[in-house]
């Protein structure tokens, strides 16, 4: 299956500390809706896998979060792109569970979900708890420098041998472009 | 349950484990060592297990795709027990460098002989690097990695203990890569600590890392650097 995973703040949309807590404070990255629809259109199903804390610390509920997604998932459709899902982790980080990246639970709900293993997968993410997670389900990182990125890039020496891109967008081009390996 | 009875409940289970292993392992002293550990690795995982269903904390893994086909030597930053049980399900069958004196523990000890390991007398530092790299050949020889902890001895979170040069030494010597490991488990499973913090503990194993035209000191420095950066990093995510 041609599928790739992305992260959603901090690489559909522009991440915030404050976190993005309804609809209007969604804003998409420059380029990233236009990259979402050429995946689609190379053949490529696209999912997202999301933390999102933001719950747990009742900063908004669940309802809010599918208006947020609503919009998104709007501004995605309007440039002809399509995701087929979103996995999130409402917990926060006291709550101990597998699905927090940087554990592998939402991974592994992706790859039962979806009936595939994820070896050969891109996950795109712009935080060092994406890669771990990605590594962890046997996907392959890669790391973009918009949000988090640059400065996960400058902290951690540590994990090497990533894939970095300046965005979404770079990283879309280099796929369909032949510039990284593809397993269907 | 509260977090005192399921430590205790493990605690249980883990002496239990080792007093119906033990014997087992000890009457299959006639096996080849391979097969033999085959069995003793079993009880790693069994502990492990009975770790995720008495007090909620399990483990992930990444980077597994680095450990090479043939034998190597593994370095690995070492926090708490659970790395010496997990390890045993996580990587080809491998031997320990260990302290002589665990090997006199009852049951425990004898069983963990039969395993092989190369045990040292740390009082007798010059003897004891030349055995770590004369006996290590001969295992690596036999198709075993090694599992090391340069640092000697197991050290709390978010501190680094001096990385002993033996580890990069037998690399050099062996002509076999270094294999980097980091994993957070001090965060879940302190030293010393009876109680463990539920969770999901990550492993990371790194590149490996050559030996070729390089002394066992800069083999030793860049293992050193890939496993405390990724130690530190893996904190923060805990
Ligand atoms: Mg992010
Ligand atoms: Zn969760």
């Amino acid at each position: 299956m041609r599928l790739v995973i992305l992260d959603r703040d901090g690489v559909i949309n522009e991440d915030s500390d404050a976190y993005i807590k309804s609809p209007d404070e969604w804003q998409a990255i420059p380029g990233s809706l236009e990259a979402i629809a050429r995946l689609v259109h190379a053949d490529f199903h696209v999912v997202v896998a999301t933390n999102q804390s933001g719950i747990a610390r009742g900063l908004f509920n669940v309802d809010m979060l599918n208006r947020i997604h609503s919009r998104m998932i709007d501004e995605i459709h309007h440039k002809g792109g399509e995701i087929d899902a979103i996995f999130f982790c409402p917990h926060g980080p006291d709550d101990h569970c597998r699905c927090r990246k940087p554990n592998i639970g939402l991974f592994e709900e992706i790859a039962t979900r979806l009936k595939t293993n994820l070896s050969g997968t891109y996950a795109v993410g712009d935080s060092l708890r994406d890669i771990v997670a990605a590594r962890a389900a046997q996907a392959i990182p890669v790391l973009v420098k918009t949000g988090k990125g640059s400065s996960t890039l400058t902290k951690t020496s540590g994990l090497d041998s990533v894939a970095v891109f300046d965005d979404l967008a770079a990283f879309t081009s280099a796929l369909l472009g032949g510039g990284l390996a593809v397993t269907p | 349950m509260t977090r005192i009875a399921r430590a205790a409940l493990f605690q249980v289970g883990f002496v239990a484990s080792i007093a119906v292993w033990a014997p087992v392992v000890l009457a299959l002293f006639w096996l080849k060592p391979i097969p033999r550990y085959l069995v003793i690795r079993q009880w790693g995982r069994f502990t492990v297990w009975w770790l995720k269903i008495t007090c909620g904390l399990s483990y992930q893994v990444a980077g597994r795709e680095h450990i090479p086909k043939t034998p190597c030597v593994i370095l690995s930053k070492h926090q708490s027990t659970w790395e010496t049980l997990a390890y045993q399900w996580i990587f080809p069958p491998h031997v320990w460098v260990l302290k002589r004196e665990l090997l006199w523990i009852p049951l425990l000890g004898w069983g963990m002989a039969l395993s092989q390991p190369i045990a040292i007398a740390r009082e007798q530092k010059r003897r004891a690097i030349d055995q770590v790299i004369r006996d290590g050949k001969k295992r690596l020889r036999d198709g075993r990695y090694i599992i090391i902890f340069p640092e000697g001895t197991r050290v709390a979170r978010g501190e680094h203990g001096r990385f002993k040069l033996g580890g990069a030494r037998l690399a050099c010597a062996a002509a076999c890569p270094v294999l980097p490991v980091a994993h957070n488990a001090g965060c879940f499973w302190g030293r010393r600590a009876f109680l463990k913090r539920p969770g999901v503990i990550s492993v990371v194993i790194g590149p490996p890392i050559a030996v070729e035209g390089k002394d066992p000191a800069a083999v030793n420095t860049l293992a050193e650097r890939w496993i405390t950066d990724t130690t530190d990093a893996l904190e923060k995510l805990a």
